[in-house]
């Protein structure tokens, strides 16, 4: 690994800062260190990965965290871009969001992990849990 | 009764004779007066002299049958010779007489000739009849609008032998009528041709439709014109009239010389509101779907799009309540548990409105073989909790493949059967058996219980949305259950209903489709 990376970079994909201020908590349930960047929608996800505009000085994330339901572009035309982007191709990408699973899956088959939004705390809380593993995963751990 | 002859004393003495018989006679000297006449009105039977000046019997007899091929031809000779009588027979006659003739002679044949007529009449109403059945039925099996419409125009082509036929439709707005489909010998028409609905087009689709019903073995010849459609081929123009709406107008150009007989008239008139009555159907059908995709989207939007906030409030409000637990004062934990059930609870009424919506949909593409007691292992499986807390007793019976998706076959068992656990007598255990009994093609699965029964009062309030007939502090539930059952039992041409009285247990009953082919 290189340099700085025992912080990881994490990109959040969400338009709903309600969800931006849980996914926050849920990430900081575990010790990892963590900065995370926000994209609003699909536009800003897509320039914050091509470092267009304000973005020029964005980093490659270590880790995506998409919602599929976004104004705009959606999405699913982001996880494509970065599918299909080499220099983003083997970022770990987990899709957060509020359809069900099987929806999910079939509408982002490329990401690494699915998982649906809960309803409620505690299994909002659980969420962080998961996001970690899917990270762990995705590198071998 | 028809009778064509130069000599003017010859003619005044067959219309004498005859007219005491109860024939109705008219006489013309002039071949040319006798073929306007035959424009004008129908007769049964055209009695001709051969030897005419300017035209002669066989060329008469030839016109005549043309403009009505049922019409029966009598030749009047004084050349007996088999030639003539060849060509009389070849233009269609029916029979011939030698001149001179007794007045008695002349009876016998035309009471032959009047026998065939009402011989010929009759198949024609019997072809009619046959036609416009096979029509009818061949129509009611069609909603498409255009399949209608060119099923018609097929029909109506076919039956008047016309040289052009057009359905003219009017547009949503009956502003305008519009070429829906033609048939035509010559050269098509220009698709945009239109014609404005006017008072006047509406009052004649009025008169003609009257004049139509009254007429019974006939219309008088000559055309039936519509106002506005002088481009049309308007020889013959029919309404075709729903419940006195003008739906459209069926238009003929006969061939060049040849008319549409009376009876032909008749059939197409009938034609023309049979397919009049189908195009208003499928007109409805194609609205209805309409009302129908944009409730769904409403359904979908209420039970899809409201769930997102609401998952935000029972976020936050349970974030609320943890992060300021005891440091309010004592009344504000209370306060904000309510507020955090009530949002859980409208999100359980939105996933459950959700499931009902999309029950609706769920019969297409699935797959439709359902294991019945393999379904019924599942739902148990799935109330495990809810069995062991009701110390419930399920007896199920042996139970059948059916044809039906088997994890909804489940959801529908899990739901009923968790009723008959849910609502047993307080302090009793729970019974529930589950069988299933074969007719027609269906099969009944029945689960019954020993618990609480339903008033038949209540028997079409617990289908409706959201109906609880208990407290919500005693029962759990969103009055979801039977509702959602229903519809997915329905999606699968099924049907489902309660039996029960009060106090006396309650027996649901659903049925499925068997699957082809199987005991």
């Amino acid at each position: 690994m290189t340099q700085g990376d025992s912080i990881l970079r994490v990109l959040l994909v969400e338009d709903n800062p309600g969800d931006v201020m849980l996914t926050r908590i849920a990430l900081e349930q575990s010790e990892r260190p963590f900065t995370l960047d926000v994209a609003r929608d699909g536009e800003e996800a897509l320039a914050y990965l091509r470092h267009e505009g304000s973005f020029s000085a964005s980093a490659v994330p270590d880790f995506v965290i998409l919602d599929l339901n976004l104004p705009r572009i959606d999405g699913t035309s982001v996880l494509a871009f970065i599918r299909a982007t080499a220099a983003l191709e083997d970022v770990p990408v987990a899709v957060l969001s509020s359809a069900p699973l099987d929806a999910l899956r079939s509408r982002a088959a490329s990401a690494n992990c699915h998982i649906e939004k809960p309803a409620d705390l505690a299994g909002f809380m659980t969420v962080g849990h998961s996001l970690w593993r899917c990270w762990e995963r995705a590198n071998g751990q | 009764l028809l009778i064509v002859d130069d000599e003017v004393r010859q003619m005044e003495a067959l219309c004498r004779t005859l007219e005491p018989e109860g024939y109705e006679v008219t006489g013309f000297t002039s071949p040319h007066d006798a073929v306007a006449s035959l424009r004008e009105r129908t007769y049964d039977i055209v009695l001709t002299d051969l030897m005419m000046p300017g035209m002669d019997g066989i060329t008469l007899l030839r016109t005549a049958l043309e403009m009505d091929a049922d019409l029966v031809g009598i030749l009047m000779t004084g050349e007996g010779t088999v030639t003539t009588a060849v060509d009389a027979m070849k233009v269609g006659a029916l029979d011939y007489i030698l001149k001179p003739f007794k007045l008695s002679a002349i009876r016998p044949v035309l009471t032959r000739a009047l026998g065939v007529r009402r011989l010929r009449m009759e198949n024609i109403r019997l072809r009619e009849a046959v036609g416009i059945y096979e029509l009818s039925q061949s129509i009611a099996r069609t909603l498409d609008a255009h399949a209608i419409l060119e099923k018609i125009a097929e029909a109506a082509f076919q039956q008047s032998y016309a040289h052009e036929v057009l359905v003219l439709v009017g547009d949503a707005r009956r502003n305008v009528l519009g070429l829906g489909v033609s048939r035509s010998r010559g050269t098509a028409r220009d698709p945009e041709w239109a014609v404005p609905i006017t008072d006047d087009l509406l009052a004649w689709a009025a008169r003609s439709s009257e004049r139509l019903s009254q007429l019974d073995e006939g219309l008088p010849g000559g055309p039936i014109q519509a106002p506005g459609l002088a481009d049309a081929p308007t020889r013959l123009a029919l309404p075709m009239l729903a419940g006195g709406r003008l739906t459209g107008v069926l238009t003929f150009e006969p061939l060049p010389g040849r008319s549409i007989a009376p009876g032909q008239i008749r059939a197409l008139s009938v034609l023309a509101s049979a397919g009049a009555t189908a195009l208003e159907v499928s007109a409805l059908v194609a609205q209805l779907r309409r009302t129908n995709e944009d409730l769904r989207q409403v359904a979908w939007a209420a039970s899809h799009d409201l769930q997102e906030p609401l998952r935000m409030i029972a976020l936050y409000t349970e974030l609320l309540g943890q992060t300021y637990a005891g440091k309010g004062d004592a009344k504000s934990d209370e306060l904000v548990s309510y507020a955090a059930e009530g949002s859980k609870r409208i999100l359980g009424m939105l996933r459950e409105l959700r499931t009902y919506v999309e029950a609706g949909d769920r019969a297409a593409g699935s797959d439709m073989h359902a294991d019945s007691g393999r379904a019924v292992a599942r739902a148990l499986a799935h109330l495990r909790s809810a069995i062991e807390a009701g110390r419930a007793d399920v007896h199920v019976a042996e139970l059948p493949t059916v044809r039906m998706n088997e994890a909804h076959l489940a959801e529908v068992f899990a739901r009923l059967i968790d009723n008959a656990i849910k609502f047993r007598r307080p302090d009793t255990p729970a019974r529930v058996a589950i069988a299933a009994t074969r007719a027609a093609g269906m099969w009944t699965f029945s689960i019954l219980d020993e618990g609480m029964g339903i008033d038949p009062a209540y028997h079409t309030q617990i289908f409706e949305l959201f109906k609880r007939l208990n407290r919500r502090e005693e029962y759990t539930g969103h009055g979801m259950g039977l509702p959602i059952c229903r519809r997915i039992v329905e999606a699968y041409g099924g049907s489902l209903w309660v039996e029960s009285q009060e106090h006396q247990g309650a027996r649901f009953c659903f049925s499925v489709p068997a699957l082809t082919g199987t005991a």
